[in-house]
């Protein structure tokens, strides 16, 4: 088994683990609001509601409507929560230490890179999950009425709508942006620590 | 790890969790299922396979032919698509449920957690906590991905429309009421007629009641649309009611056709009597003869005299003609037009008179 090491809390180090705490920190509370808020909203009586990765809460005038497909969709943002909690739990962790200690553990500080990379791949994730509820919404009908026996109905049908945070994940470039900025950033801490960690393993020894 | 990743990779032996409640009370969320290749039958709860593996359903087949098969979810009101044979991934044939499997794994997960985390906490080599975070979500989500079968999300549920059909159109036997009676009418209700009018020879007619009756609509037929169809027409006739019927959720905008023929007038002699019934719509203009004949001394049929005279034939109404008592035999001769054709009608009537 290894030993603790504490970084001390310097300038650089200090100000490249408060950007990357709040970048970790922005990120998992993306995460979390893109799992949380709505990616589709459907409006008009005929449906109406809103479908979010985590829960969906659709009508059929009025009635609530189950669905298979989406039903099953939260089951799979659980690791999407889980990494996203996780993100928020160490970056604030490494914010108080810096302030208030002045000292970092190096396992906090690998923790924090390690929740970086988590939201690289968590990218991927994420993109996958939109398209499920892209999917499974796409094969809600929104449209009534027609002609038949009786006549022309006309019976106003619903919108369905995609909503900033759905645009968001959809489109290819913000997403591999933020994840070439959060590697950068982990490359970066990484490269910092390296820095410090053989000197204080010596001193430590 | 393998079995979750099985329907990947084509093992024979798979093991999925249920993510869904179509099967319930069978299977519930979170179940283990464990699930083989081999033959399925009818009845059987069979793992499918969508486009890309990672939409799955499990659902019990209904239906079966040598090429397709038609799956349920017990919960489920209606049977599923039917699939090809090639999609059926694999047969369950042992479920774990899910009090079995979950608190268990929860309790050696945190267990295990804990004490690592204490290490790690205390004191790790470089780069190990590091490879831990990046492996241990990973790991969670390849886990989460492979195990979960999600539930086909491209599958068209059941939703509540509103409809309304047409079993029948008529027109009262007087001709004054058109009746549509609707059908089938599901999650909408009728409010009114905002408007309706009448297509007959060209003209628009403007009914004036118009009502909703029930799941009916009644619309009062005015004279003047017989009457123009009457002028126009060389055979039989037909005119369109439109409406518009404003609904609860919407509006039904209908257009119903309606043909009838026009008919001669019903002569009957009763009781020395003749009966003249004009069963048309309009009113119709008939000139009468009526021709007595009497006996000469030598036993032969000579003209007594003639009456004449015209009247109008009301509609739906039936006109009575009653000879005098005069001589033994007399003929009435009916004389009228219908849809600019003569039309004569003659019958006799004897004995004659009251």
């Amino acid at each position: 088994m290894g030993t603790k090491i504490e970084l001390p809390s310097e300038k650089p180090l200090r100000n490249w683990l408060i950007i990357s705490s709040l970048t970790a920190f922005s990120t998992g509370t993306l995460f979390m609001l893109l799992l949380t808020t709505p990616l589709v909203v459907f409006e008009g009586n005929f449906v109406s509601g809103s479908v979010a990765i985590a829960w969906y809460d659709l009508r059929n005038y009025g009635e609530p409507v189950y669905h298979p497909g989406l039903s099953s969709i939260p089951f799979l943002s659980i690791p999407a929560f889980c990494a996203s909690s996780f993100s928020i739990l160490v970056s604030c962790l490494v914010v108080y230490k810096v302030w208030k200690r002045n000292t970092v553990s190096h396992v906090l500080v690998e923790m924090l890179i390690g929740a970086l990379e988590v939201c690289v791949i968590f990218i991927g994730v994420f993109f996958s999950l939109r398209l499920d509820v892209i999917h499974a919404t796409s094969a809600i009908p929104t449209e009534v009425g027609g002609v038949n026996s009786a006549g022309h109905l006309v019976i106003s049908g619903s919108i369905r709508r995609e909503t900033f945070p759905s645009i968001l994940i959809g489109q290819f470039y913000p997403l591999v942006i933020l994840g070439v900025l959060l590697s950068t950033i982990a490359l970066i801490l990484g490269h910092e620590i390296a820095k410090f960690i053989p000197n204080r393993a010596e001193k430590n020894r | 790890m393998l079995l979750a990743l099985a329907r990947f990779i084509d093992f024979p032996l798979s093991m999925s969790m249920v993510a869904g409640k179509s099967m319930e009370p069978h299977l519930l969320v979170g179940d283990l299922v464990l699930s083989v290749k081999g033959n399925y039958d009818v009845g059987d709860v069979v793992v499918i396979g969508g486009v890309n593996k990672i939409n799955c359903i499990v659902h019990r087949i209904v239906n079966m032919t040598e090429e397709y098969v038609v799956t349920k979810g017990d919960a489920n009101p209606g049977p599923d698509g039917p699939i090809g044979r090639d999609h059926v991934l694999y047969k369950v044939i042992y479920v774990i449920p899910r009090l079995l499997w979950i608190p268990p794994l929860l309790a050696v997960l945190l267990f295990i957690g804990f004490r690592y985390l204490k290490e790690l906490i205390q004191g790790a080599e470089v780069g190990r906590t590091l490879i831990t975070v990046v492996l241990f979500f990973s790991i969670l989500d390849l886990v989460y991905m492979s195990l979960i079968p999600i539930y086909h999300v491209h599958q068209q549920i059941e939703l509540k429309k509103p409809n309304v059909q047409l079993r029948s159109i008529s027109i009262s036997d007087d001709f004054r009421f058109f009746t549509a009676v609707y059908t089938n009418v599901e999650v909408l209700r009728f409010i009114r007629v905002n408007w309706a009018a009448i297509n007959a020879a060209g003209r628009e007619f403007i009914p004036e009641n118009v009502s909703i009756d029930g799941d009916a609509l009644v619309v009062g037929i005015p004279n003047e649309v017989y009457e123009a169809l009457y002028a126009n027409s060389s055979g039989a006739s037909s005119f369109w009611v439109y409406c518009d019927i404003a609904l609860d959720k919407g509006n039904l905008y209908g257009y119903y056709p309606i043909t009838f023929s026009w008919r001669k007038l019903e002569v009957n002699v009763v009781n020395n009597t003749v009966l003249i019934f004009n069963p048309n719509p309009v009113s119709l203009n008939a000139s009468f003869e009526i021709q007595y004949y009497d006996l000469d001394s030598f036993g032969r049929l000579y003209h007594v005299r003639t009456n004449k005279f015209n009247t109008a034939l009301h509609s739906l109404s039936s006109f009575t003609v009653r000879p005098e008592k005069t001589g033994v035999t007399c003929y009435v001769i009916l004389r009228y037009v219908l849809l600019n054709q003569n039309v004569m009608e003659s019958r006799k009537v004897n004995p004659v008179g009251d």
